[in-house]
């Protein structure tokens, strides 16, 4: 299986501080990877490192083939990246940094940015610096279309776009990717929209990869359980075989657990545990983000 | 690709280039009024005997002065400190385009501009001397202001510099050895006083190296 990017034992230190720690991922070519991670965790030290702006401590990381933090001007026009915040050439107008852009990529599709753009009823002249966050967000996914690029690196791509917006950058992602076979490598906060969009996840955890797996497998393998039971609080502890989180709520226990309703079964009674009206409780991605990394 | 590098700095520099262009013009004109009114009212004489005597012409016309360095100044925040706020330059960084030719060719093209708004006043006061006073006296003056001008472009690159930088603390020293170093380029005010104006030029010649050390720390991802 070819593999777009492809991290090996990615370590870094910012001064003292470790923030990223042997951390291993592939992203298979056509698919749409989502990396989440609660703040700090090291989900921007890993795009930066992927984007060739920060040179990892050690390890390395493979962008098509080349390291990232040397990537060759070839190879970059390969590389769609949306920066956080929607970053783009403020001080131009719709029109101009269309022109400008379009002189670096022999594949330019000025079709995606103008049909984008059309749906903005913007003139033409009218300066990126004066749209609204929602409104750059299409220019620059436009722009980012238009290129044709094989892979996609997208940042946080949710931040500051309203319901309308994020629906519509969804629907046009999804929509390209899907017809164009591309990859993509994306990054958001709004965990409901990376459920939409993506096929696989990781999620990373305090210096560590918390899991690396198809989001359909998580959402099959990764179990949400609750009964009531008040001594539940004495006997039960987080353990990573059995028990991955654990919640009590008042008698309220709920176990998070890739093990199935049986083997929990067993294992309370093993513990000698009453669970009379133990049940399965079906999770989002984002109960199931909240149950691997915590509440706090 | 440099043509579209070109076309993004003009759009920076394009009212900054045209404002210049008619402070030069107006600095021109501000020469021709002085000279003729210290013809006119001191007479030719005692115009003279001030000119050769305390060795000055145009001193008093500030803006011949530090026209040069308003316009470095000017052009390098225009185009860079757009380019480093919220990290704007990382969308130049991922141009296919190799990390020195972006570098160079936008600060290249910067400097050009420069250069013309800065040829276009140097040889505008040249025709403004020259029409009323004898060559050697043109000669001196013309020389006595080249230092002016080559700390223009000092300014110009000091700046870029400066800006690319990625940390402020590097910003603030590298902000304090650049003002001493451009001082030394507008200290004199009478003929002659600078001998070595090689020195100036190799100055200038060397300070575009410090830019590619910049770029390549914000690559790195200095903080």
């Amino acid at each position: 299986m070819e593999h777009v990017i492809e991290c090996q034992n990615l370590t870094h230190y910012y001064g003292d501080k470790l923030v990223l720690n042997n951390l291993n991922l592939k992203v298979e070519r056509g698919r749409i990877f989502g990396i989440l991670g609660k703040n700090g965790m090291g989900k921007t030290t890993t795009i930066n490192i992927l984007m060739g702006f920060l040179r990892p401590s050690s390890g390395k990381c493979l962008v098509l083939g080349e390291e990232s933090h040397k990537l060759s001007p070839a190879t970059r026009q390969k590389i769609g990246l949306l920066h956080e915040g929607h970053l783009a050439y403020d001080f131009m107008t719709i029109r101009q940094v269309e022109k400008f852009y379009s002189a670096f990529f022999p594949n330019w599709k000025p079709d995606y940015y103008w049909d984008l753009i059309g749906k903005l009823g913007l003139s033409d002249s009218h300066k990126i610096k004066n749209m609204s966050c929602g409104q750059r967000s299409q220019v620059v996914l436009g722009l980012i279309f238009a290129q044709d690029p094989e892979l996609l690196i997208l940042d946080d791509y949710s931040m500051g776009l309203d319901p309308g917006y994020r629906a519509l950058f969804i629907d046009y992602l999804q929509e390209y990717v899907r017809e164009k076979n591309k990859t993509v490598f994306l990054t958001s906060h709004i965990i409901q929209d990376v459920e939409k969009v993506v096929d696989d996840t990781i999620i990373m955890g305090h210096q560590k990869l918390l899991l690396n797996m198809p989001l359909a497998t998580l959402k099959k393998n990764f179990h949400r359980y609750e009964f009531r039971n008040a001594e539940a609080v004495r006997h039960l502890k987080i353990d990573d075989d059995f028990i991955t989180n654990l919640e009590f709520v008042n008698n309220k226990v709920t176990i998070y657990s890739f093990k199935p309703l049986r083997e929990i079964k067993a294992y309370l009674n093993a513990v000698k545990l009453e669970h009379e009206d133990l049940q399965e409780i079906s999770m989002s991605l984002e109960e199931a983000f909240i149950g691997l990394t915590g509440k706090y | 690709m440099l043509k579209a590098i070109l076309y993004k700095e003009w759009i920076k520099l394009r009212w900054a280039v045209i404002v210049i262009a008619g402070l030069s013009l107006l600095t021109l004109a501000y020469s021709i009024g002085m000279i003729n009114y210290y013809i006119e009212f001191q007479g030719a004489l005692n115009n003279w005997l001030y000119v050769i005597g305390k060795s000055l012409l145009l001193r008093n016309i500030v803006f011949v002065k530090y026209l040069p360095l308003i316009t470095g100044l000017t052009f390098g925040l225009l185009q860079f400190v757009q380019e480093m706020s919220r990290n704007r330059m990382r969308l130049s960084y991922h141009l296919p385009i190799s990390e020195k030719k972006l570098l160079l060719s936008s600060v290249g093209i910067g400097y050009a501009f420069l250069l013309a708004e800065i040829v276009f006043l140097f040889f505008g006061l040249w025709l403004v001397v020259a029409v009323n006073y004898p060559a050697e006296i043109v000669q001196k003056a013309l020389l006595s202001m080249i230092p002016w001008f080559l700390g223009g472009s000092a300014v110009y690159f000091l700046t870029s510099f400066i800006i690319l930088e990625p940390s402020w603390i590097y910003r603030i020293i590298y902000g304090i050895v650049s003002a001493g170093l451009t001082s030394l380029y507008f200290q004199a005010s009478t003929y002659d006083q600078y001998r070595t104006l090689w020195t100036f030029v190799l100055i200038v010649l060397l300070i575009p190296l410090t830019i590619l050390f910049a770029g390549h720390r914000f690559r790195r991802g200095t903080k």
